[in-house]
């Protein structure tokens, strides 16, 4: 007989580590164990290379956290371990610009903390999951490829693609799939004159390529290039939103890989213009490519509650409120660049209600990140890690309630967001990350 | 200044790159409002297309770029 965990979090990203960290710290659990098909943490914002934080702050003119809990250390671990600081204002709203790679140590390091408390399974998929008298039992593949099972009282869905949903037999939320927002590749690149990239540099760079594309000089497909400077000296990305070939089709992995592909040679491309057109260029090296292709939009799961576009717009107060939302509703579905649209009151952020990440099929099973129920609009602005991070450590806190005092113990939605909120401030005085 | 030109400016910024709100002032910050560089390179195209000027590297500036009456004030000079 295997143990049986109390939580199970299955998906490494900003949003699953998050959830394993409060599903550890916030009540007495017996056992978190987080699951990760990939060799390391932080999902999106390592492996396709996601170099901005967005929605960790609520504010105008001075940059305020727009949520409590694990936020509070990781914002400042986060900053405190970067060469320079990342804090900056993009259009109306501040971000924390990160390294990839600092974000990935970052999180390893806060589960190193938890190493009694949560076991830690990198290199290891998920691949069935089916109801047990205990609540769930998981089966999963390791590093080499064989099979192994494991229960759990209760789950926390952070893969991104709602996964557990058809593993449990229930359909999955989707918006159109024309409609979907597109997806980017994002590059590291290394080797140009230092200080390059001033904001007027920037702007001769954007004229420069629409020019050389309506001559035909690049690809159409180069229009929209973005590039930003990292904290870390001598590296800036460069971003590309991508139009899929032919039917674009997030969860079909050779549809991700032509993407990824066609991305990939577009950069190239990009990266011979800017050597041979500008000296801050000359000596530009490889560009640094990402691991995985950047998915904005796939599945959700059904929730209780579906959050709307609208619920946020107009700053809608829940009772059972257990994160705020701070990022605007960013689209990016047309080739024009993206749409922003602002909450009615920004200063406040919106409210997120527990009932969006709790599946309307099984109480004990919780979702958080790119998969918790909501609207395509809605997941224009939830989506984002700094609201990841909120949404995760809620269900993580929530999950390991249920896990302990079984699910009618936690049936009403007002009593399980008190708790939970009260958890994560509890939380704020054992924090997982250093403090330096 | 040219309130005709202005408010070309601004249906070109709201129908072929950034759909501005009702509130959007002509001498509010576009930049602000989200205008990125994606935006920018189709902003360009867009003008040059509506408004029959050529807009080169020494235009830029965000004292140019950075408000629809900014914009108007450089096609205006710009234009035959
Ligand atoms: C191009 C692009 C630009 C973006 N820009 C920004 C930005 O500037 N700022 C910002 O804040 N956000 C940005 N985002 C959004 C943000 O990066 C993601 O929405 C966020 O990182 C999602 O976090 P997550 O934890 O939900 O999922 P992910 O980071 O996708 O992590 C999911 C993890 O689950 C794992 N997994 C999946 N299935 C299984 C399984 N069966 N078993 C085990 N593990 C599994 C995956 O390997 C992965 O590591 C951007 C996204 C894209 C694509």
């Amino acid at each position: 007989m295997s143990r049986t965990l109390d939580v199970a979090v299955i998906g490494g990203g900003v949003s699953g580590v998050a959830a394993a960290l409060a599903a550890s710290g916030s009540s007495e659990a017996r056992g978190v164990g987080l699951f990760e098909a990939s060799s390391s943490l932080g999902g999106m914002g390592v492996r396709a290379q996601v170099n901005t934080i967005c929605g960790l702050y609520l504010g105008d003119e001075q940059p305020r956290l727009a949520n409590g809990g694990l936020c509070i250390s990781f914002e400042k671990a986060l900053r405190a371990g970067q060469k320079s600081d990342g804090l900056a204002k993009m259009g109306r709203v501040w971000v924390l610009k990160h390294e990839p790679a600092a974000l990935g140590a970052l999180l390893r390091s806060g589960l190193a903390r938890r190493s009694r408390e949560i076991d830690l399974y990198l290199n290891h998929q998920v691949k069935a999951v089916e109801r047990c008298a205990d609540g769930f039992r998981i089966q999963y593949s390791n590093d080499a490829g064989q099979l192994h099972t494991l229960d759990a009282r209760a789950l926390v869905d952070c893969t991104a693609d709602a996964h557990l949903a058809p593993f449990l037999g229930v359909g999955r939320e989707r918006h159109q799939a024309d409609r979907l927002q597109r997806p980017a590749i994002i590059c590291g690149i290394r080797g140009m004159k230092s200080g390059a990239l001033t904001d007027r540099f920037l702007l001769t760079l954007a004229v420069d390529i629409a020019k050389s594309v309506r001559a035909g000089l690049l690809s159409p497909g180069l229009l929209g290039a973005t590039f930003r400077q990292s904290p870390q000296p001598g590296l800036a990305f460069v971003s590309l939103d991508l139009d899929p070939l032919e039917s674009w089709e997030p969860s079909d992995p050779v549809s991700v890989h032509k993407t990824l592909k066609e991305g990939e040679s577009l950069i190239k491309e990009l990266f011979g213009f800017l050597r041979d057109r500008y000296d801050a260029f000359a000596y530009l090296e490889e560009p640094l490519l990402p691991e995985v292709l950047g998915v904005r939009e796939s599945f959700q799961w059904r929730g209780q509650y579906r959050l709307s576009g609208g619920d946020l717009m107009s700053n809608t107060s829940f009772s059972d409120e257990i994160a705020k939302a701070s990022w605007p509703i960013e689209l990016r579905e047309k080739a024009t660049g993206p749409s922003f649209e602002y909450f009615q009151d920004p200063c406040s952020g919106a409210s997120i209600p527990v009932r969006s990440l709790r599946s309307a099929y099984f109480p004990s099973v919780f979702m958080a990140g790119r998969c918790l129920s909501a609207t395509h609009r809605a997941l224009g602005s939830v989506r984002v890690m700094g609201t990841g991070l909120a949404t995760g450590q809620a269900a993580g806190a929530a999950a390991a309630l249920v896990a302990r005092d079984g699910p009618t113990a936690w049936e009403s939605a007002d009593g399980l967001a008190e708790q939970v909120r009260y958890d994560l401030k509890s939380l704020e005085s054992m924090p997982p990350f250093p403090s330096s | 200044m040219d309130e005709e030109l202005i408010r070309k400016v601004r249906d070109i910024v709201h129908e072929s790159v950034l759909p501005l709100p009702d509130s959007f002032h002509s001498d509010d910050d576009l930049f602000h409002e989200g205008l990125e560089s994606m935006a920018l390179m189709q902003l360009i195209l867009a003008l040059e297309r509506e408004l029959h000027v050529t807009i080169s590297p020494e235009d830029l500036g965000r004292e140019n770029f950075s408000t629809l009456s900014g914009i108007a004030r450089l096609v205006s000079r710009k234009s035959p």
